[in-house]
């Protein structure tokens, strides 16, 4: 079994535009009804209704050059990573992943809430800050010394909209810079713990989403994050999608992707990435056990020794995706 | 009296358009059959309209799809009315291309899958970033992910054996 099987297997799935159109206009149909009665037309009745009208099949693109491919542009192997797999009953894990996401979904801005779902199993949130000043974003990038870096050429007519930064959890930070809240079990079989950050971790910076946005509300983004080296990357082409290696300047691996076809909607992709950096020690809150607070001696850090980033446009092409990489500073 | 669904029928669209196809694939998989499929692709996006929810950006806006269409196909699976329905009733079942193996034996796997499964092998995403979609650790998606392959490579060598 090849990745393209599993690839082809999914995109058999996909549905034809006929069907496409149709279940947009169910869905038109059936908000009119939520809006006009107090209930809804049973779904089923309806779908079948508007079938019985319309032209069956299920389409299938043709896609004989389409696949999964690595940084270079070559096929990517069959190969996963051997891993131990755990006995859990993964759906009550599920169930409980799924409450404790809402739950979670509540965190103030400079607390961690971790919620253990199972044993060893915990979800929590992420510790991240939103930018609307993006000389503010672009200056705590560049002081946090981790190797992410934010844009200087911004091509004419686009203007910064959003941003937001994530942070790893140090050593310094994991050691001396959180305040245990308390815990609580919110539902059954969910414990929640809640943490407040009070060291300084603005500049444990681990990942970036930038957008910016053009007056027809054409979007740019990048996305950058801190890696420990992984192989894992697979990019995605289509079959009219062209795929090229390229050069940025100061990364170690740059791949160019553009996909033409109207499912990618003329995606231009630049993925590249810098390896061989000073390494950063980051500490997971999945991989805390916290009895009555934060006292994992055995904890082991993750050693970031590399930046991964994305740029993406549906307008901007592969020079002018280049030009945006080569001023990262 | 009416009252409007707080989602404007263009933003809809777009959204509907962005991400219509990965809605549909991810349905499919877990309903199994087209017209199901459908309906749980209308009700997730008539959900995304009722919620009024602002997203971040396109990927919290996929990620909250696909968490979404993912717990309404699971809701409708547990619908004891749609389990009484006679499926075999609905005259669809041979206007529908037959699946491969491959596909039969992706279908047959657990829902819980699924997801991590799509969006390694058909978006290409690393499990890093699957993990920050789906809001699970990075491991249990690499763990479902083995488990997946392994179930899958074993269904594909009892096809072989049962030929």
């Amino acid at each position: 079994m090849r990745n393209k099987e599993l690839f082809d297997a999914w995109d058999s799935l996909t549905p034809s535009p006929k069907d496409k159109e149709r279940m947009l206009r169910s869905i038109r149909l059936r908000a009119e009804e939520t809006s006009a009665r107090p209930r809804l037309i049973p779904r089923r009745v309806l779908a079948l209704a508007l079938t019985i009208v319309a032209v069956l099949g299920v389409s299938a693109f043709a896609l004989n050059e389409s696949g999964l491919i690595d940084w270079f542009g070559k096929k990517v192997s069959d190969d996963m990573p051997e891993l131990a797999v755990t006995e859990t009953d993964l759906e009550t894990i599920q169930s409980r992943a799924q409450k404790a996401r809402e739950i979670i979904a509540n965190t103030p801005e400079g607390e961690v809430w971790v919620a253990e779902i199972w044993e060893k199993t915990q979800i929590f949130s992420s510790l991240a800050k939103q930018f609307t000043d993006p000389s503010e974003m672009a200056a705590l990038i560049r002081e946090s010394g981790t190797g992410l870096m934010f844009p200087e050429a911004i091509p004419e007519g686009y203007a910064f909209q959003s941003g937001n930064l994530g942070y790893y959890l140090s050593e310094n930070i994991k050691d001396n810079g959180i305040q245990f809240l308390g815990e609580e079990e919110v539902e059954e079989g969910i414990r929640l713990k809640k943490f407040l950050v009070t060291g300084g971790y603005h500049r444990d910076i681990e990942s970036m989403n930038l957008v910016f946005a053009d007056a027809l509300g054409n979007q740019l983004r990048l996305t950058g994050y801190l890696d420990a080296g992984s192989a894992q990357y697979a990019f995605n082409t289509s079959a009219e999608g062209a795929h090229e290696p390229v050069a940025v300047n100061g990364m170690t691996e740059a791949l160019y992707i553009h996909n033409p076809d109207d499912l990618s909607q003329n995606a231009h992709h630049l993925h590249f990435r810098k390896t061989g950096l000073p390494q950063i020690a980051a500490y997971s809150w999945y991989e805390l056990e916290i009895p009555g607070g934060l006292q994992q001696p055995e904890a082991r850090p993750e050693h970031y020794d590399s930046i991964v980033c994305h740029l993406k446009s549906n307008v901007l092409d592969k020079n002018a995706l280049i030009e945006i990489a080569d001023s990262l500073k | 009296m009416k009252q409007p669904l707080s989602r404007a029928d263009k933003d809809l669209e777009a959204i509907y358009l962005r991400h219509a196809d990965m809605v549909y694939r991810l349905c499919y998989s877990y309903m199994k059959n087209k017209w199901d499929a459908e309906d749980a692709v209308q009700t997730a996006f008539l959900k995304l309209m009722a919620s009024g929810k602002s997203f971040e950006d396109e990927t919290h806006e996929k990620a909250w799809l696909i968490v979404t269409a993912g717990n309404v196909c699971k809701n409708l699976l547990k619908n004891p009315q749609r389990r009484m329905a006679d499926i075999a009733s609905l005259p669809l079942e041979a206007e529908e291309t037959p699946p491969d193996e491959t596909l039969k034996a992706l279908l047959a796997l657990p829902d819980r899958y699924k997801s991590a499964l799509y969006l390694y092998y058909y978006e290409g995403y690393p499990t890093r970033q699957i993990a920050a979609l789906l809001r699970r650790p990075a491991s249990t998606i690499r763990n479902h992910l083995k488990e997946a392959r392994a179930l899958l490579k074993d269904r594909l060598l009892e096809e072989d054996h049962e030929e």
